[in-house]
């Protein structure tokens, strides 16, 4: 942007002419006269008063605009007015804003009458005329000729554009200056805000870094016309030392980092990537330097900008070549190529390889606003690329998601394909199981029945055998109560045959005696009692059997009812009498109240486990006697406890365990089916009860069963 | 009494059955009764009887044992069991070890018991008759192997 040291060499070369020193002529026209070639220049290697530079050897400048290059110390320049016309009022203006500090000293032969100091270290305020170039009152009485010295301090190059001119025409030279630099700041802050809000609304970070860019690249430029120290900070003289490098630093950087984002050099060129952040920690060097030297800083933030613009420069030439596909790196190249141009036209200018003039001295400014607008250009574009990728990948997402459903459709289909197969099978499987069972019901159903038919068979010869007895010696007591009965007649006929009779009551008493006697009279007597004693007895056996019966056979009845348990054992044992044998029956029967339940099917539960019981001591004593069969009843905390007991062969424990199962028997086949015990749990169970049973192999086994008073309610 | 009658024996646990059965033939034939097979034994040791009818069903000792019993000491008295109709195995018991005449159900039919009891006696007579035939025929048959031999010495 700035100075070479190429271009240095070149002035070195070009400074060797000397010209001799000629008095700068004032004339009355209105145009301003540079006095570049009328100067004689003096470069000590120290600050001297100018009471001794007035005898220092002054040569003269070659070149129209002197560039006395970078100094550490005071430069000096001495010039001679004469003044032809008639007026008296000129203004002399050294046209660098750049310069830190100008004081114009006045000789009168060797008289020092005046000097004027403008400087950087006082408020812009304090200044004359209002104006970022140094200007100066010179007054030059026509028809005389005055010497001036200049001296010059600064830290950046110093070019000498020196210029005498009339106060009016001053003021259209301003007014261009003004011109120029408005128009720059102008498109600096249209650029800004412009790509501000594009920040805004993308959140792309290239524009937040290109704002950077533009507003540090702009108050750099703006700075070195002199322009923000007479606007923006005219009372802060420190500042203004400190804020070219500043700038221009923020500006380095911002771009750098504009650079990385844009060119996305991190995604495409990994190893460029290194380098812009090398070119990055070279400007935060300068920046580092700049509380400590100034001068320091300001050189090395040139050596950066210079390393940095032609870095990245080539940078953008190689991504161009390299990807062509990358439309952004094209306006980058064109942009920085404008702005390197611009600045070499530039420094051109200071070594008088181009004319200077208005056009060459903004050429640095022109060439960044074109930069400016071209990298701007490229952002848009960069809105159009993202635009057109985000449709490409809306487009992509789109087939992708088509793909998809489509996908998921065939899926589907063959998804409900297998699921409708999966589901005939299934409900084959469903129908089957259905079929079984309705088979096992059927078959449970038979079984029950079977077992229930057993018991009825077991219960008629029971009753038969029972009721055989009684029913035998009623009908057996009636022929011969008939037949005795029929004797009284005969002794009540005769009898009343003898009273009329005419014989004596002796003779009547004998004849009767007779009968009685050749009847058996006596023994006839006690015999119908016995026979009538008989049926009686035998008409209230049956009818007891008869009444055990209608309690037992409750088998069939499916009611709740209010059941007397003692009743119901007392009748089981009436049916199982025929069972009995020798067998001894104890019976404990507790006070039970009435129990809720089914009693036709508990009768059932005894009867099968009294059988069982029987057929167990049956099968340990045969037909000799020793036999028991205990039955208790008791009652406690609404519980009805049966236990029944017999002294028979008792089981093993494996028998035990098994003895609840259905289809369980230890009979022989055909003897039992096995399912009398599993009735008895589940009924045991619907009424919510338990039974359990303890035993011992020998010894005998022992039923126990509790059953809740009330919990039927819950039954079905 | 008169003694020509037909002594019958009838054994039944059942108290009210004797009675009745006595009752009904006292009349017509000599009826001894027993509670027991024990009982039985001991009017069979005293008196000569003609047809024993026993029920099965009794405690300590079952019609079969009984006519088993029987059997061993007295050979003549016609066995009749009297029995429930389901009770096959005494049945067949009865007619495989007590060798019966026949059997009848309870409860009786009197006009039935009493047509069995009359043939039985017929039989026991019968066997008697041939007893007795038997007899006549051995002593004649001695006879005539006495007078045979004297034939032969003489």
């Amino acid at each position: 942007m700035n100075l070479r040291p190429f271009w240095v060499l070149c002035l070195l070369l070009f400074n060797i002419v000397k010209g001799y020193s000629q008095s700068a002529l004032l004339n009355d026209s209105s145009a301003q006269i540079l006095i570049g070639k009328s100067l004689q220049l003096y470069k000590p290697e120290k600050d001297m008063p100018v009471t001794e530079v007035r005898h220092a050897r002054f040569q003269s400048s070659a070149t129209a605009i002197p560039n006395m290059e970078l100094s550490t110390h005071d430069v000096w320049a001495r010039f001679t007015v004469t003044n032809p016309g008639k007026h008296t009022e000129h203004l002399l203006k050294v046209a660098n804003a750049t310069l830190d500090e100008v004081e114009l000293y006045v000789f009168a032969g060797e008289q020092l009458t005046d000097s004027i100091l403008i400087s950087k270290q006082q408020p812009f305020g304090n200044r004359k005329y209002k104006d970022p170039n140094y200007i100066f009152d010179v007054h030059v009485l026509p028809g005389t000729t005055q010497t001036f010295y200049l001296r010059i301090r600064s830290k950046m190059p110093i070019i000498l554009p020196v210029y005498l001119s009339q106060p009016q025409q001053q003021l259209i030279e301003t007014a261009k200056d003004y011109l120029f630099s408005g128009t720059y700041v102008g498109i600096v802050i249209i650029m800004v805000v412009y790509n501000f809000f594009l920040f805004l609304s993308i959140r792309d970070k290239s524009y937040i870094y290109y704002v950077f860019y533009v507003l540090g690249a702009g108050f750099t430029q703006v700075g070195l016309k002199g322009f923000t120290f007479q606007f923006l900070w005219p009372g802060a003289p420190g500042f203004e030392n400190i804020s070219i490098v500043l700038f221009a630093c923020i500006s380095g950087i911002a771009a750098l980092l504009f650079t990385l984002a844009f060119l996305e050099i991190r995604k495409h060129f990994r190893r460029l990537h290194l380098l812009i952040w090398a070119f990055i920690g070279s400007f935060c060097l300068a920046l580092a330097f700049l509380p400590v030297n100034a001068n320091q800083a300001f050189q090395v933030m040139q050596l950066a900008t210079m390393v940095s613009s032609i870095g990245v420069v080539l940078l953008s030439l190689y991504i161009v070549i390299k990807k062509p596909a990358i439309a952004s790196a094209r306006f980058f190249l064109v942009a920085w190529s404008v702005l390197i141009l611009g600045s070499v036209i530039f420094i051109l200018k200071d070594f008088s390889i181009v004319p200077y003039n208005l056009g060459t001295t903004y050429a640095v400014q022109i060439a960044s606003a074109i930069e400016m607008a071209l990298l701007s250009f490229g952002l848009a574009n960069r809105i159009n690329t993202l635009k057109r990728e985000k449709e490409q990948s809306r487009l992509a997402a789109l087939r992708i998601a088509k793909e998809n459903s489509r996908i998921i459709k065939e899926q589907n289909v063959v998804l409900e394909q297998k699921v409708k197969k999966r589901t005939e099978e299934l409900e084959s499987k469903n129908q089957e199981i259905a079929t079984t069972l309705a088979d096992l019901q059927q078959t449970q159903m038979q079984l029950v029945e079977a077992e229930k038919m057993a018991s009825l068979g077991q219960l008629t010869a029971g009753i038969a055998h029972e009721i055989n007895n009684p029913i035998n010696f009623v009908t057996g007591n009636i022929g011969p109560l008939k037949r005795d009965v029929d004797v009284l007649f005969q002794l009540i006929n005769l009898q009343e045959e003898l009273s009329t009779r005419n014989i004596s009551d002796d003779e009547k008493m004998q004849e009767a005696n007779r009968f009685k006697e050749e009847q058996d009279f006596d023994y006839l007597k006690t015999e119908i009692g016995h026979l009538l004693r008989g049926i009686n007895e035998g008409a209230t056996r049956t009818a007891e059997i008869v009444r055990s019966l209608r309690i037992f056979s409750r088998l069939d009845e499916a009611e709740l009812k209010l059941a007397d348990i003692n009743e119901g054992l007392e009748s089981t044992i009436v049916i199982v009498n025929n069972l009995l044998g020798h067998t001894k029956v104890i019976k404990h029967y507790g006070n039970l109240p009435l129990v809720h339940c089914y009693p036709g099917k508990l009768n059932q539960v005894f009867l099968n486990i009294i059988s069982n019981a029987l057929f167990a001591i049956g099968e340990k004593f045969g037909e000799s006697p020793g036999g028991e069969l205990t039955v208790t009843t008791s009652f406690a905390d609404d519980q009805a406890f049966i236990a029944i007991g017999d002294n028979g062969t008792g089981m093993t424990e494996e028998t035990r365990r098994k003895v609840f199962d259905p289809f369980f028997t230890t009979k022989d086949v055909g003897k039992g089916t096995g399912l009398g015990m599993s009735i008895a749990f589940t009924t045991i169970q619907k009424h919510q009860g338990s039974i359990s049973v303890t035993s011992e192999p020998g010894k005998g086994s022992i039923f126990s069963m509790q059953i809740p008073l009330n919990a039927i309610g819950n039954l079905t | 009494m008169n003694n020509d009658k037909i002594s019958i024996l009838y054994v039944d646990d059942e108290e009210n059955n004797l009675i009745s059965f006595k009752a009904t033939f006292r009349l017509k034939y000599k009826v001894f009764t027993a509670l027991s097979g024990a009982e039985a034994i001991e009017i069979l040791e005293k008196n000569l009887i003609h047809v024993i009818i026993t029920d099965q069903r009794m405690p300590n000792m079952t019609g079969v044992e009984f006519l088993e019993k029987v059997i061993e000491k007295f050979t003549d008295p016609i066995r009749i069991l009297l029995t429930g109709f389901t009770d096959m195995n005494a049945v067949v018991d009865a007619i495989n070890k007590g060798k019966i005449f026949h059997y009848l159900t309870k409860p009786w039919n009197e006009e039935e018991l009493d047509k069995t009891i009359e043939r039985a006696y017929a039989i026991f007579m019968e066997r008697e008759k041939i007893k007795q035939m038997n007899e006549k025929l051995e002593i004649s048959n001695s006879q005539l192997e006495f007078l045979l031999r004297q034939k032969l010495l003489s």
